[in-house]
């Protein structure tokens, strides 16, 4: 028989499954994410505080700056000692042998050396530095050659002074010493204070003395102002302007062979005094004078 | 009356703090769909995508986030499980978020339930000095006689449709002329207030300030009309999913909103209960191959229904399609024959114009068009938004029309009854009483 009240069964409930949905916490999460000052403070402003704080911190600490400093030490000191970093020889392809035993005496470089442990500008300063040298630059390749390349001064004249005897270059820069004139004899010899210093002047003399050859035996400045040119048996004194111009009338004249007999040069004088460039003064020799005084003598019938 | 001007116009105050600040979201919450809009006000430089192409200005925002879940806990556009709803609404914020990388504090929120009601109001004063000032149109806004429309109800729009200075009507700014008498039509629109406040407080324990608060059928209207439209009469019929909101525009405001409850969720469950399919079934053959005007072919095409109780493989069920349009078409002529009555109650009929745009997510039912052409008569179309810039394709049909209208709304806002300043003899308290509220609220 059935029972009138019904049995009571388990309800079987389908509820469906709620649709995903952030949480309330994602959700505020999400939303102060999106928000810019945290964005910017999170991503920007934290890292950078923490970084300026860690810095500081370790600058102020001495066991961090110790700690730094001997590993710096050490770190540098095997960056050095790498081979391709070692100076083996130094090349220095241009330059006379004795100028190239003169830079490699003020580098003072004990090889092989690391690269890192020489300041190759102050090298380069150094070697620029010596006389002899016009201009320099110095090279590290990796091959583990140091290469000084120079341009030397070229000699162009020497200059005796207070008993010392320099070699110039064309600008009057002192090249080197000499220990005697007969070194280089053929360079034309200068004398006295300031010569160097009106080199250009010099050079010229010397152009327009080219005639003479042989007879000029060097320029002597006067008194820092003007030149005199000594030759084997006379001196010519020099104006303080315009003294290659007056020399150069005087070799006109010179060599002016029309038989008008103004070869002064060849005569009996023993200074040509062109100072004054309106008139030519001339220093005659003892013989000279009373061969003059002779000759007027008979002429004028009178004694001088 | 005062309460309500002071909530309204808090809202203005942060929808203009939240246009000031450059991004402001939609919320709409229907019964099928949480659709949530982030838009970014950017000035007027807003470009055409290409110079070829040329767009309608509608105010200089962009739609930058767009997130659509699926609605939970509501039905007939009401609340009826406020945790699931406001789970509904994390997520699609959530999701609106991510897409646009900003942050949203302050919405709009469109509502279809709560039963809305139209009332027109008239009010009348005598003009204080020669020219209609700032100040008249106050004084005329709060002489409207407001009917006693109950007090379990919330005045959610209250728009100054018409002005009427001495014998010249149809002002829309009587500002700075010269007249007596100055009259005012307005059209009032109210909801039952426990729905609109569930959803204010969902919206609110999402972190979320409500800037706005709009009657979906209005922001469908806005969305979906064409200006000629709005400007000449035109009836907005929005088929949701559990609630149908109508609205009529004339001169480019809307002068009668009213909602049938019933939509698209009645249909399914029709054929759940007609063709005996889960929910979810009922639901894709609905969308899948739904319609409503049956051919000859129809009853030749078979639609394979999933069967749960089929014992072995060849067990199959078939519905041919004019079963389910037959199933299908009472509902939607009920749905429609109920809109044709809510219509005719509003005098719809007096209208210069009578278009009828039948929009929302079920007017994509095929047929619908003929059916509506024979129940609601005359010039029927199916409308869909207008485009905006931004919004992607997939949001852009016909069941985005409230939410895109609203961000449409929030960019040409219409002057309200409230945006006016009261006069001084009504106002007296209010600043005594919205000290005490914010206590109230905050302690």
């Amino acid at each position: 028989m059935l029972p009138i009240i019904a049995e009571k069964r388990e309800v079987v409930t389908t509820a469906a499954k709620p649709d995903h949905a952030p949480s309330k916490l994602n959700y505020r999460l999400e939303r102060l994410w999106l928000t810019r000052w945290f964005r910017d403070m999170v991503r920007i402003w934290l890292p950078l505080g923490a970084l300026i704080v860690v810095a500081y911190a370790a600058y102020t600490s001495p066991a961090v700056r110790g700690w730094a400093g001997t590993n710096v030490e050490v770190v540098r000191s095997m960056v050095a000692a790498r081979p391709e970093l070692q100076i083996e020889r130094v090349s220095i392809p241009v330059g006379s042998p004795d100028l190239q035993r003169q830079i490699l005496g003020i580098m003072e470089l004990e090889l092989p050396v690391s690269a890192l442990d020489v300041d190759i500008k102050e090298l380069r300063n150094m070697v620029q530095g010596l006389s002899a040298v016009k201009s320099a630059s110095v090279r590290f390749f990796d091959d583990g050659t140091l290469v000084v390349s120079i341009v030397e001064r070229m000699p162009a004249m020497v200059w005796r002074n207070l008993n010392r005897i320099y070699l110039l270059d064309e600008n009057g820069i002192k090249v080197a010493e000499l220990p005697r004139r007969s070194v280089r004899p053929d360079l034309p010899l200068v004398v006295g204070e300031g010569a160097n210093a009106a080199m250009r002047e010099a050079r010229e003399i010397y152009a327009v003395l080219e005639p003479l050859g042989g007879r000029v035996l060097g320029l002597v400045r006067m008194g820092e102002r003007r030149w005199d040119v000594v030759l084997q048996d006379k001196v010519l004194k020099l104006p303080e302007a315009g003294g290659a111009d007056a020399l150069r009338r005087l070799v006109a004249m010179q060599s002016q062979s029309d038989g008008t007999d103004r070869n002064v040069l060849d005569k009996d004088v023993s200074i040509v005094d062109m100072r004054d460039p309106n008139r030519m003064i001339l220093r005659l020799n003892a013989n000279a004078l009373s061969e003059l005084r002779r000759m007027r003598d008979r002429v004028h019938g009178e004694p001088v | 009356m005062n309460d309500l001007f002071e909530t309204q116009r808090e809202m203005r105050q942060r929808r203009e703090a939240a246009m000031k600040r450059g991004v402001m979201a939609v919320l709409d919450v229907g019964s099928y769909k949480v659709s949530c809009i982030v838009m970014q006000f950017a000035g007027d430089d807003a470009e055409p995508p290409s110079p070829d192409v040329t767009m309608p200005r509608m105010g200089s925002f962009r739609v930058v986030g767009v997130g659509t879940v699926r609605s939970r806990g509501v039905r007939f556009g009401e609340i009826t499980d406020m945790n699931e709803t406001e789970s509904a609404i994390r997520s699609a914020v959530q999701k609106a978020q991510k897409m646009a990388g900003l942050r949203v504090d302050h919405v709009l929120v469109a509502f279809a339930g709560g039963r809305p009601r139209s009332y027109g109001l008239t009010g009348e004063v005598e003009v204080e000095q020669g020219e209609v000032t700032e100040r008249d149109i106050g004084r005329v806004l709060a002489s409207c006689d407001v009917p006693p429309y109950g007090p379990d109800r919330e005045a959610i729009h209250a728009l100054p449709v018409n002005f009427s200075l001495d014998h010249r009507t149809g002002l829309s700014d009587p500002r700075g002329q010269v007249g007596v008498n100055l009259s005012v039509d307005m059209h009032m629109l109210t909801l039952s207030d426990a729905p609109v406040y569930d959803l204010l407080e969902c919206v609110q324990r999402c972190d979320l300030e409500v800037a706005g608060l709009s009657f979906s059928g209005f922001a469908s209207g806005v969305s979906t009309l064409m200006e000629n439209e709005q400007q000449l009469g035109a009836a907005i019929v929005d088929i949701g999913g559990g609630s149908t909101a109508i609205s009529v525009f004339m001169r480019k405001h809307m002068i009668y909103g009213d909602a049938v409850r019933l939509g698209g969720d009645h249909i399914t469950n029709d054929i759940c209960q007609g063709l005996h399919l889960s929910y979810e079934d009922a639901e894709r053959i609905k969308t899948l191959h739904g319609g409503l005007v049956a051919t000859g072919s129809d009853g030749g095409v078979e639609i394979e229904v999933p069967n749960p109780m089929a014992q072995w493989e060849n067990d199959r069920r078939m519905v041919t399609r004019s079963e389910l349009i037959g199933v299908m078409r009472p509902r939607v002529e009920e749905i429609l024959e109920e809109v044709r009555a809510r219509l005719d109650a509003s005098g719809f009929e007096h209208l210069p114009s009578q278009r009828i745009v039948l929009t929302g997510g079920s007017s994509a039912i095929p047929g619908l068009q003929d059916l509506a052409e024979r129940v609601l008569g005359g010039q029927v179309r199916i409308g869909r938004p207008l485009r905006v810039q931004g919004l992607p394709q997939a949001s852009a049909g016909a069941a985005f029309s409230s939410a895109v209208g609203l961000a449409l709304h929030a960019s040409h806002p219409m002057d309200e009854c409230w945006d006016f300043e009261m006069p001084i003899d009504r106002i007296g308290t209010r600043r005594i009483k919205a000290a005490m509220r914010w206590f109230r609220q905050n302690w």
